[in-house]
């Protein structure tokens, strides 16, 4: 049972097109932002364990807009122009709808009998979405839940042509900015229904270890993306550590810890690899994932841990308050 | 704004899932990703037809 991805801001996905929203629309303390993809063609990267047939998705958002028949958010295979099961408004704003999108056209798969997306014109409050696909093919069951309320269970077909698996989150909108934000996305092989959330831990001062070049925290710490302003070094095993924000106060147990950067190398470069990890909190270890290999234009990259590298490979506790990332050139 | 040859990284945070300390959330396998949990009633209304592409 574990996290097959997650994210929140425009630093995990590949399009450039994200839509990031900070005046509103997310749980403060959780996120920082909010966002989606007018242009409904932003990806994650795939899944690090591999494409699945069957997985749960979570996510936090709110709807005010009066807009049908759209892509919002969805599970979809990385191949394609985002084809996949995705979630939506129907054929009316107020009714949540699950559909399928093989790149070209939108099926609705089925839709609630209910309003659950508000009345009249869609408006709905900051909520938690749960979809759960089961067995994407041609005998597959689609549930979708509000506020851990089942509204939609689909049983049928959700065969698209072209592609047997699903291996990545894709982002949509609607019709307008700030109408259709999404944050706290989770994609897991378990119930996302107990999940509280995702809790963003962006850097909020330097740590311990500041060996790269335009090292202030400040410099990779934005919001939205700015790939002129780096911090970067051509030597490797430098290590760069920063500080972050703690935890929101709530009783919960951390199940899983990602590390994402937006990185790049220089053509012809002496390091050209990047590690990824965290220190503990009184920096007396560090530890990393593997290298990756970095092309010549920024791109995300990730490291996921269901266990603390820092502690033996123990279990994560309630925080991670006092804890440091870090990045380390290879 | 800067950057320089080579690794560079304009962006970098992490992320932590967090989960209920509850004896369900203990129990992972009582909604596995093949089970459908018992909550509340379905009210699927219509069903599969194509609808104007996005």
């Amino acid at each position: 049972m574990s996290i097959l991805w997650c994210g929140g801001e425009d630093v995990d996905f590949t399009a450039p097109s994200i839509i990031t929203v900070t005046n509103g629309g997310f749980r403060t303390g959780f996120a920082r932002c909010s966002i989606s993809c007018s242009t409904r063609n932003a990806k994650s990267l795939p899944f690090a364990s591999g494409p699945v047939t069957s997985a749960w998705l979570t996510w936090y958002s709110f709807f005010n807009a009066n807009d049908t028949n759209l892509r919002f958010i969805g599970l979809v295979n990385s191949a394609t122009a985002n084809s996949g099961i995705w979630f939506g408004p129907g054929t009316q704003s107020n009714k949540a709808a699950i559909f399928k999108y093989d790149g070209t056209t939108l099926t609705l798969l089925a839709q609630e009998g209910g309003t659950s997306l508000g009345p009249i014109i869609a408006t709905i409050g900051l909520t938690k979405f749960d979809l759960q696909i089961i067995n994407f093919g041609s005998s597959s069951i689609v549930n979708l839940f509000i506020g851990g309320a089942l509204v939609i269970s689909y049983s049928g077909s959700t065969a698209i042509s072209g592609i047997s698996n699903l291996d990545c989150v894709g982002l949509g909108a609607g019709s307008g900015v700030n109408n259709t934000a999404m944050s706290e996305i989770i994609v897991a092989d378990e119930s996302t229904l107990g999940f509280q959330g995702l809790v963003t831990m962006a850097p909020n001062g330097n740590g311990a270890s500041q060996q790269w070049s335009n090292p202030g925290y400040t410099n990779v710490n934005p919001t939205t993306v700015n790939d002129a302003n780096s911090t970067y070094t051509n030597a490797t095993g430098q290590d760069e550590q920063l500080t972050t924000n703690n935890m929101p106060t709530g009783i919960f147990q951390i199940k899983a810890v990602k590390v994402v950067a937006r990185a790049a190398a220089t053509s012809g470069a002496t390091a050209t690899g990047l590690k990824l990890g965290f220190n503990n909190t009184n920096n007396s270890v560090a530890a990393e994932g593997s290298a990756h290999t970095l092309g010549s234009g920024f791109s995300p990259v990730e490291e996921y841990f269901a266990t603390d590298p820092t502690n033996g490979g123990a279990a994560f506790g309630a925080n991670l308050n006092g804890y440091q990332i870090e990045l380390r050139s290879a | 704004m800067s950057t320089g040859t080579g690794v560079n990284v304009s962006k970098f945070l992490g992320y932590a899932v967090v989960i209920d300390t509850s004896p369900r959330q203990a129990e992972p396998n009582k909604a596995d990703v093949n089970e459908i949990p018992q909550e509340a009633g379905s009210n699927t209304a219509e069903k599969s037809r194509e609808v104007s592409s996005d």
